[in-house]
């Protein structure tokens, strides 16, 4: 099996939260991104900080996530980035 | 600077409008990196939009350079520093490109290729041969790059690179070859076009997906 780029795993985190329809546990995201717990909190730790989801507290201290407009602008565009990296070989 | 290039006086003007040409696509992919670079965040892909917004503005000197010697309005002076400045931007490009392909971040490692290679370059006797021979060596490690993601990836899209920078690696020395036999000169031209055009035609794949 082909091991995931790193563009495809971001697409499939972005994607999850998309179509659950934020804001989204992590545990959903987990579970749709299939990553070890310790990756997704490095992807979501980079993608918080890149401005693509936002993260908040419910009253219980539970994390949730939310895309920003960049998120959709990355899944709007994603097909003609993977092509573009994948030309180049820039993953 | 010791040796220059030859140049068929037939080719004299076309080499000129085929630089320009180069300079522009090189551009438009300088503005396509700077699209997805605003997606994506990924530093990879600002330092190979930088690469090629270098690459754009050694071809506009080059060609400035080569259309006001050839009415001469230049001196030799000037010449002189025009291609230097040729040289460093080429040079420069080239090395972001390169510094993609290494598995690193350090952005130490990519200010000591490009120092290495200015040093090497302007401490050597024949300028312009030293400077087509890193060329040369940087467009062996992208090759071998582009190479090994053709293998990873198997699609058209990676082909199309794969050969346009075999093109450009071939199209190099020409011109390295070209300080000796003036044909060399254009047919290393040449090539760079046939190079762009498949770059060019890479991005229309991309973009019809």
């Amino acid at each position: 099996m082909k091991k995931r780029e790193r563009i495809e795993i971001i697409h499939d985190i972005l994607n999850s939260i998309k179509e659950k329809n934020p804001p989204v546990r992590q545990t959903h995201i987990l579970y749709k991104s299939n990553l070890s717990h310790q990756m997704l909190v490095e992807y979501l730790t980079e993608l918080i900080k890149k401005g693509f989801i936002i993260e908040k507290e419910d009253k219980k201290g539970k994390k949730h996530y939310e895309l920003t407009e960049k998120a959709y602008k990355f899944l709007n565009d994603y097909k003609i980035i993977k092509g573009f990296i994948e030309s180049y070989g820039l993953d | 600077m010791a040796s220059n290039f030859l140049i068929p006086t037939w080719f004299s003007g076309y080499d000129i409008f085929l630089e320009l040409i180069f300079s522009i696509i090189t551009f438009f992919l300088f503005l396509f990196s700077l699209k997805i670079y605003d997606s994506t965040n990924d530093v990879k892909i600002k330092y190979f939009g930088i690469g090629f917004l270098l690459i754009s503005l050694s071809y506009i000197i080059k060609a400035t350079n080569n259309y006001f010697t050839n009415y001469g309005v230049l001196n030799n002076n000037i010449f002189t520093i025009g291609t230097y400045l040729y040289i460093v931007f080429m040079l420069s490009g080239l090395a972001f490109l390169t510094y993609i392909t290494f598995k690193t971040e350090k952005i130490r490692v990519l200010f000591f290729i490009i120092l290495i290679s200015l040093i090497g370059v302007f401490l050597s006797i024949d300028k312009v041969y030293t400077f087509y021979l890193y060329s040369t060596i940087y467009l062996i490690i992208l090759s071998i790059h582009f190479i090994k993601n053709y293998f990873k990836n198997k699609n058209k899209k990676a082909l199309t690179i794969t050969i346009a920078f075999l093109f450009l690696l071939f199209g190099n020395v020409h011109f390295l070859l070209s300080v000796n036999h003036e044909l060399f000169y254009a047919i290393g031209h040449i090539l760079e076009l046939t190079a762009y055009i498949l770059i060019m035609f890479n991005l229309f794949l991309v973009r019809k997906i």
